[in-house]
């Protein structure tokens, strides 16, 4: 890959890039806007986006995390969009702020009864909870990469990871799978 | 698991878990209690679920090529390049237009004589003229001639709203009696649009916006010419 940088072979480097990670960012990206949809087009613009910054690449982290990276602040800008379309049709506007505990905005997604149950549960964390659950468990980055990914201490993911598996497990068990 | 299994060690869910995502050594109490070791295990196979359901999830099968077509289509200079044909005949075209035109002295306020013009090419660390799209610290090689004319200015602008260079007011341009020759380093992406300001009257000092500043140099009834736009990324 550096290599291919290094020969100014961009179109080198992302064919590569496509190759290494490319599944693994489209499960994250899915994972996290729970539409496949919307997940291939956030998971295509990642990498043009890459193709757009590999000649500015610093290679402070690695190829693994910059992408992912790209790929977190994508797929929250797509929840944001998503949000404020169903806010345009939503007629009570007063409607009570979210919580943990409850599915909030993003969460109507899992609201669609024919997506698989693990989607509808994943909904309903909120969003920087689903991202840590994932690239820890999904994507098996180490904490101290998950820092780097997200701007925050691997302490406050450790915690954040703890307190999201029982949510987890109570939505699967209430959704009738067994553990 | 069981429905009860909810409420069953909670410290599990609270202290446990959490040891065990720092990577500290779990209180022997979960090695032992057997509703602890039940909810550990149930929270192992949420992972599973997890690794096995999100397995399924996979791309589009064409979607590299996908990629490799919007990456086509949002790459303005291959896609027109129509225009480096179509600029230089327009160009040369108004040029003889101008020089044919009959000599109006004191007619308007564009009174030089002189050619006055801008060439700009691309160089990188290296100095050689790079023919592929700019990348961030290639530079701006600017050759304006200005023969003749009193007052001149040069400006490059990033996006048309930040003025990365400037010279004529302030600083004055390195001149020689017909030209005015530098380079500008490109830092960061975005297009680049080099503005050539020249005539009798002092050059305006710049606001900082192309808009503006071309608008101020015409009313100050000088000659301007905008250079073609660089797009670096």
């Amino acid at each position: 890959m550096l290599a291919a940088l290094d020969r100014d072979d961009r179109r080198g480097a992302l064919t590569l890039l496509m190759r290494l990670y490319g599944d693994a960012i489209y499960r994250y990206c899915q994972g996290m806007v729970l539409d496949p949809d919307q997940a291939a087009d956030v998971h295509q613009t990642v990498f043009v986006e890459a193709w757009r910054d590999l000649p500015r690449f610093s290679r402070r982290s690695s190829f693994k995390t910059w992408l992912f990276a790209i790929a977190r602040h994508r797929c929250l800008d797509a929840l944001k969009i998503g949000k404020r379309r169903r806010a345009r049709f939503t007629a009570d506007d007063d409607a009570p702020e979210p919580t943990d505990a409850a599915p909030n905005a993003e969460d109507s997604l899992s609201d669609r009864s024919l997506l698989p149950p693990l989607e509808r549960c994943l909904g309903e964390l909120r969003p920087d909870s689903r991202t840590a659950v994932l690239l820890r468990f999904q994507d098996a980055l180490s904490y101290e990469e998950m820092g780097k990914l997200v701007g925050e201490l691997p302490g406050s993911l450790q915690a954040r990871v703890a307190r999201s598996m029982p949510v987890l497990r109570k939505c699967l068990e209430s959704a009738g799978i067994t553990l | 698991m069981s429905d009860q299994s909810n409420q069953r060690c909670e410290r599990w869910e609270t202290d446990g878990l959490l040891a065990l995502e720092r990577g500290e050594a779990l209180d022997p109490h979960f090695d032992t209690c057997p509703d602890c070791l039940a909810a550990r295990s149930a929270g192992e196979a949420v992972v599973a679920r997890l690794m096995q359901a999100s397995a399924g999830w996979q791309p589009p099968g064409d979607w590299e090529a996908r990629v490799f077509a919007r990456i086509a289509r949002e790459q303005p200079a291959r896609r027109f390049a129509w225009w480096q044909v179509l600029f230089p005949v327009l160009a040369a075209a108004g040029l003889a237009i101008w020089l044919a035109r009959p000599a109006t002295p004191g007619a308007g306020t564009d009174v030089n004589a002189a050619p006055f013009g801008l060439s700009l090419s691309i160089v990188d660390a290296a100095q050689v003229v790079r023919g592929e799209t700019p990348k961030p610290g290639d530079a701006l090689s600017l050759r304006a001639s200005v023969g003749g004319v009193a007052h001149v200015g040069l400006r490059v602008y990033r996006d048309d709203r930040t003025l990365v260079f400037a010279c004529g007011h302030a600083d004055a341009c390195p001149r020689t009696a017909d030209e005015v020759v530098t380079r500008v380093t490109m830092d960061a992406p975005g297009a680049y649009r080099t503005l050539l300001i020249g005539g009798a009257a002092a050059v305006p000092s710049p606001a900082g916006s192309l808009d503006t500043d071309m608008a101020r140099a015409r009313e100050a009834g000088l000659q301007v010419v905008l250079g073609e736009v660089v797009r670096v990324w």
